[in-house]
């Protein structure tokens, strides 16, 4: 307990009159309170997150040699809520609202490409407990509207606790992956390109590799092996992977069959031959990366990019859009808000719109609420396809922090 | 016993003889204190140290508690086992033996596989048609994890492996490690292959100070002199 310094810990009144307003305004706009266990099962996290979660995540083994986990945020937990009742009956639609502890590792490792997540890293440096107040819409609803709402809501719970002088910033995850899919290229140079979107330097990397003339450092008779399928049926090299293997005495062990083997190789002696991604396109996702306005003036300049760069990003733009119009209509102050193409690449689940609120002036460092819609996290946990699912939570320990009590 | 130094040597095996051998060719002898198979020692005309004889593995959690003020134990467990190590010990020297290489080494069959960045490609395309990510057998928990963060592979889970890691690609438990190998030759009859840049410590036993013990009281100079013995050729 050495490293839990007294102002980590708020006032306790401070904090349950807080914990109760916010979860008052939750209950009030119809949300089901839920109460996840504390422990959940580290091998979802596991499979989700990946290993990273080790680093900061208190993962444990019981007797059994099962291993456990204090959760490390609450999101994942309410989908599990969600995933039992939908095994029980079919509850397609569902509109959780929760609080409760969650639990960091206080020390950060040194990494290449920082993944802590930015909604709900720890008040303080070494806080290894805090208290966050969250909402979670799971199910088939208009996109737009439910983002809107979950912002609006989350937007109207700080004000119920007396906290109105804040930065909105958001960010549109969609958006990129609509431009990738929009840009002329392989489709396994996108599948990298998308997957590695979340690994900011990793994903740098790869772009420069696209860029250059690609070079295989592999011996002469890989070399050959890879030229000799190169424009062979998928059958054919298959044999001719087989037959080099049989002649070096390699036998097949493992999980991974020689289809699989066979397939990447495929992929690679394409990449061999492979034009190098033209600078005109890996411009374009630079231009796009560095956007940063006001969310207002972000359809226009996306419309720019598109043309100049002859795009269709119709559909995405629009939605877009609309999105704005909706958040318009809902009263929410855009003065104070900044769009950042950026904004959103740290945690692996979200894949459309994220938002993060930060007290006035203080920037990142001020964020007090975030959230965003994660459309293939449920799919990923054990249903059967994906569910549309947005959610955001506030930090309480924070948010606590910040006001210091005195607006209660 | 403020006004001691305590170091900790292997307690068995080539480890234990060789650090023998290195202080004893410095002019240091090690020798037990009672009975052969007891784990308390002394050094030949210091009063003032403490020898004790550990595991490997418990002289780096001692270091990291500052039970210790001195160790010799390999790099790859101080590094595993002490999260944070520079602000925890101080490595004072390598001492020239316990060589040991840990290494990612994948099935030579994945002739797809070469370096860390085909791992990570191909980690997209395993978790897409097997429904789960690559398996790592290790006992390197944390320098596994620390090294693949570094190398930008994140598609795999590591699964805890405290013996015959060599063993377990092939029987199915894994789907490639991270092991030490000195020969390569264990790798080699289980039909696996180091990565091109899949070196993640060239290990050896080294003399460790622990950032975290009591150095008054007279254990910084004992320990300058002892250095001043060790750091000099060899007899």
């Amino acid at each position: 307990m050495n490293d839990m310094s007294a102002s980590a810990i708020p006032d306790l009144n401070t904090m349950k009159t807080l914990e109760d307003k916010v979860s008052k305004t939750f209950e009030k706009a119809g949300f089901e309170h839920i109460d996840p266990a504390i422990m959940q099962p580290a091998d979802v996290y596991l499979q989700q997150i990946g290993e990273a979660i080790r680093g900061r995540t208190y993962v444990f083994s019981d007797i059994n040699g099962d291993e456990l986990c204090l959760r490390p945020d609450l999101t994942v937990p309410a989908a599990r809520v969600y995933i039992e009742r939908c095994e029980e009956q079919s509850a397609e639609k569902a509109r959780y609202y929760y609080s409760g502890p969650t639990f960091r590792y206080p020390y950060e490792e040194p990494t290449s490409s920082d993944e802590e997540g930015e909604q709900s890293a720890p008040a303080h440096g070494n806080t290894r407990e805090f208290r966050q107040a969250g909402i979670e819409i799971f199910g088939k609803e208009e996109k737009e509207k439910a983002e809107v709402e979950v912002l609006k809501l989350t937007l109207e719970a700080l004000k119920e606790v007396g906290t109105t002088d804040f930065n909105i910033r958001m960010g549109d995850l969609g958006l990129f992956f609509a431009l990738l899919d929009a840009i002329d290229m392989p489709d396994r140079w996108r599948k990298r390109l998308a997957e590695n979107f979340w690994r900011h330097e990793d994903f740098q990397n790869i772009l420069t590799q696209l860029s250059e003339p690609h070079n295989l450092e592999y011996e002469n008779e890989l070399r050959s092996l890879l030229k000799k399928i190169i424009n062979e049926s998928p059958k054919e090299a298959e044999q001719h992977v087989g037959e080099y293997l049989a002649a070096k005495a390699i036998p097949l062990i493992g999980a991974r069959t020689l289809e699989e083997i066979t397939n990447q190789l495929i992929a690679k002696a394409a990449d061999l031959t492979s034009e190098p991604l033209e600078p005109e396109k890996i411009d374009i996702i630079k231009k796009y990366l560095e956007i940063s306005a006001p969310p207002k003036a972000v359809g226009a300049r996306l419309q720019d990019l598109a043309e100049t760069a002859g795009l269709d990003l119709t559909k995405a733009l629009d939605r877009y859009q609309k999105r704005i119009e909706l958040l318009s209509s809902a009263d929410i102050d855009l003065g104070n808000a900044e769009f950042t193409a950026e904004f959103g690449r740290k945690f692996e689940y979200y894949t459309g719109f994220v938002f993060q609120i930060e007290k006035h002036n203080m920037g990142p460092e001020g964020h007090i609420a975030g959230g965003g819609r994660y459309d293939h996290l449920l799919h990923s946990l054990g249903l059967p396809k994906n569910i549309p699912a947005i959610g955001a939570a506030i930090n309480l320990d924070r948010l606590a922090a910040l006001i210091d009590g005195d607006v209660l | 016993m403020t006004e001691t130094l305590t170091i900790a040597v292997p307690s068995k095996g080539r480890l234990m003889e060789e650090t023998s051998n290195f202080f004893r060719a410095r002019g240091l002898n090690l020798q037990k204190i009672g009975h052969d198979r007891g784990y308390q020692g002394e050094i030949e005309g210091y009063d003032d140290i403490d020898i004790v004889y550990l595991s490997a593995s418990e002289i780096a959690y001692q270091l990291k508690t500052g039970q210790i003020h001195m160790g010799v134990t390999g790099e790859d467990l101080v590094r595993e086992n002490i999260i944070g190590v520079d602000q925890k010990v101080e490595f004072l020297k390598k001492l020239g033996f316990g060589f040991a290489d840990v290494v990612v080494a994948v099935p030579d069959c994945w002739l797809d596989v070469h370096t860390m960045a085909d791992l990570e490609e191909m980690a997209m395309e395993f978790r897409r048609r097997h429904k789960r990510r690559l398996k790592v057998a290790t006992k390197y928990m944390n320098l596994t994890r620390q090294f693949f963060t570094k190398k930008a592979v994140a598609g795999y889970r590591i699964v805890e492996s405290l013996g015959a890691t060599e063993g377990t690609p092939m029987g199915g438990t894994a789907d490639l490690i991270v092991d030490i190998t000195s020969t390569g030759e264990t790798l080699e009859a289980n039909h696996l292959r180091i990565l091109d840049d899949g070196l993640m410590l060239k290990s050896e036993a080294n003399l460790v100070a622990s950032r975290a013990a009591e150095w008054s009281g007279g254990a910084a100079e004992i320990r300058l002199d002892i250095m001043s013995k060790l750091n000099s050729d060899p007899a």
